[in-house]
């Protein structure tokens, strides 16, 4: 799907990644240069402490095979969007797993504004926590970005423990996940009011679906703010701790009915203005009253149920921002070092950040009960 | 210590919301740098004169004026052709075409509802065909290695308005002279 609107990029963060150094550099660390090549470079720079000039750094990154198809095998597709197709794919320059995200040039128009967009706002952002644009390829025919490759997003991670993650990796996931917007958030309003007011038809429902969606945004607003990411944050923290989506409704009127089955039908009180909302009248919602979170997050402790209650907020002005997320005191027990990393840097680069072992981490699970059968993937007993 | 009014002066308002002002600011200043096209790099083309850029931009003000684009636009298809002009040599029969190339760009980044490539081809009287501008946009791209997200003046003076609540005639009076 697009990516162009920041709340798309922000759903992007969720992406879980290793520990990544050679991401502050330009160039990969690992990258493999051809023998012949590194030959011609050092020909080429008789004053090696001379910075290259652009045109000729472009020259010289074209030679070690950036910017070409061919520096890039095809490995398998991994999906498809409405204006693009994704690929698993290895590149032949670090022996890494890349995604190659294909968008098909239309004859007709040319480079689409939603490619133009994402390619030039992601190639400014460099942030641990966001997923890094390694290259492009500009053919007639294609539009090629280069991602780094994620070996799984929060849904196969959830599957792949069984819906069991360790309460401390969900702090540490969420704590990456905040870091992340916060820093996207900042690109969106600097860069672009374009984002406000993209027309809601480039908001592809494949890929923001309506779990995440705040009440005020089902409700029509238009409004693009940064709460509107909190509240699907709100959701991801819940779905973490307890392996279920929060709202998991199929249509915007379920939607809504499931949101306030849970937190209460709004009031003038928890969310002015509500009463003169011709849309939230027209629905004739019963009159909920909200219900104890922690009846239905067991495993959540009282700071990270604070946390959930003020990211599940009706009112945008009091839903609590990124920035002040970063310093609730839900994640105090992270340590204070969490908070003077560069954003380039990984969470994991503190030693104190590691992750746990999942409780219903399929390996651990299989070790234990290898006869147990559940999981799609059993393995055969050995006995 | 300054007080930062919310005063919406134009449709890029999201510049001037209170909290982020500074670091919106900061941002800009430090993005502009990198990207800035070359000073004097007229003198280096062989081909086309300053009195030529000057007629091509004011005729890219007629055509976003033709089909009602935003003023960002124009800024921003302006600091492509420079940069592109700072980096390759034009024959003048192509500046138009370079021109042509910046502002669709520009209108693709930066309008909601861009106007079609057929309508860019229509207003330069049909002097280019469609395949021409769009090898154009293909190579405006890769020289400007799709940075197409720009600092303008336009961007620094709205929130230097809007910071320092302006009355209505000289916020007019300095968006005329940029």
């Amino acid at each position: 799907g697009e990516v162009c609107s920041p709340t798309l990029v922000s759903f992007m963060c969720c992406k879980f990644q290793r520990i990544d150094v050679s991401k502050q550099m330009s160039l990969p660390m690992d990258i493999r240069l051809p023998p012949e090549i590194l030959k011609k470079l050092q020909m080429q720079s008789p004053e090696p402490c001379k910075p290259l000039s652009r045109m000729s750094r472009r020259a010289s990154l074209s030679d070690i095979g950036f910017g070409k198809l061919e520096t890039y095998v095809k490995l398998g597709k991994l999906g498809e969007g409405t204006y693009a197709t994704v690929f698993k794919g290895r590149s032949k320059l670090t022996e890494n797993l890349v995604a190659l995200k294909e968008i098909r040039l239309e004859h007709e128009e040319g480079a689409p504004c939603t490619a133009i967009r994402e390619v030039s706002l992601l190639k400014n952002l460099k942030h641990a926590n966001i997923v890094t644009l390694h290259d492009i390829i500009h053919t007639d025919r294609c539009l090629t970005l280069v991602f780094e490759y994620l070996d799984s997003d929060l849904k196969q991670y959830l599957d792949n423990c069984r819906n069991i993650m360790s309460m401390s990796n969900v702090k540490v996931f969420m704590f990456q996940l905040l870091r992340g917007l916060a820093g996207e958030l900042k690109l969106a309003d600097f860069g672009l009011a374009r984002a406000k007011s993209v027309p809601t038809k480039t908001y592809s429902n494949e890929v923001v679906t309506l779990w995440y969606r705040p009440p005020d945004v089902l409700l029509g607003s238009t409004e693009y703010s940064t709460p509107i990411d909190m509240w699907g944050v709100g959701c991801i923290l819940y779905e973490m701790a307890t392996g279920r989506p929060l709202f998991p409704g199929s249509t915007v009127k379920e939607e809504l009915h499931l949101i306030f089955r849970l937190m209460g039908t709004p009031t003038e009180e928890t969310c002015p203005g509500i009463t003169a909302n011709e849309e939230f009248r027209s629905y004739l919602f019963p009159q909920y009253r909200a219900q104890a979170l922690i009846n239905h997050v067991p495993r959540l402790d009282t700071e990270g149920i604070d946390l959930l209650t003020t990211l599940l907020l009706y009112d945008t002005r009091k839903r609590i921002s990124a920035e002040a997320s970063l310093r609730h005191a839900y994640f105090l027990s992270l340590g204070e070092d969490i908070h003077s990393i560069p954003d380039t840097a990984s969470v994991f680069s503190l030693k104190d950040i590691q992750l746990q072992k999942d409780p219903g981490h399929r390996s651990s699970f299989d070790c234990f009960f290898p006869n147990s059968g559940r999981g799609k993937n059993r393995r055969q007993s050995v006995f | 210590m300054k007080t930062y009014k919310y005063k919406p002066v134009a449709s890029g308002d999201i510049l001037s919301v209170d909290e982020y002002a500074d670091d919106i600011h900061q941002h800009l200043r430090e993005s502009e740098v990198s990207i800035l096209p070359k000073p004097g790099y007229m003198r280096k083309q062989p081909d086309i004169t300053n009195c030529m850029r000057i007629i091509l931009v004011d005729w890219l003000v007629e055509v976003a004026e033709e089909y009602k684009l935003c003023s960002e636009t124009i800024y921003l298809a302006v600091n492509y052709l420079d940069r592109f002009l700072s980096c390759m040599s034009v024959l003048r029969g192509k500046l138009q075409l370079v021109g042509t190339a910046a502002m669709l760009l520009a209108a693709k980044y930066e309008e909601i509802y861009p106007p079609e490539v057929d309508e860019f081809v229509y207003i330069t009287d049909d002097t280019y065909t469609k395949k021409q501008l769009l090898r154009m946009e293909h190579l405006v791209l890769r020289v400007l290695s799709f940075d197409m997200t720009a600092p303008t003046c336009l961007q620094f003076l709205l929130q230097y308005i809007s910071e320092e609540s302006t009355c209505a005639k000289t916020a007019n009076l300095a968006l005329y002279l940029s």
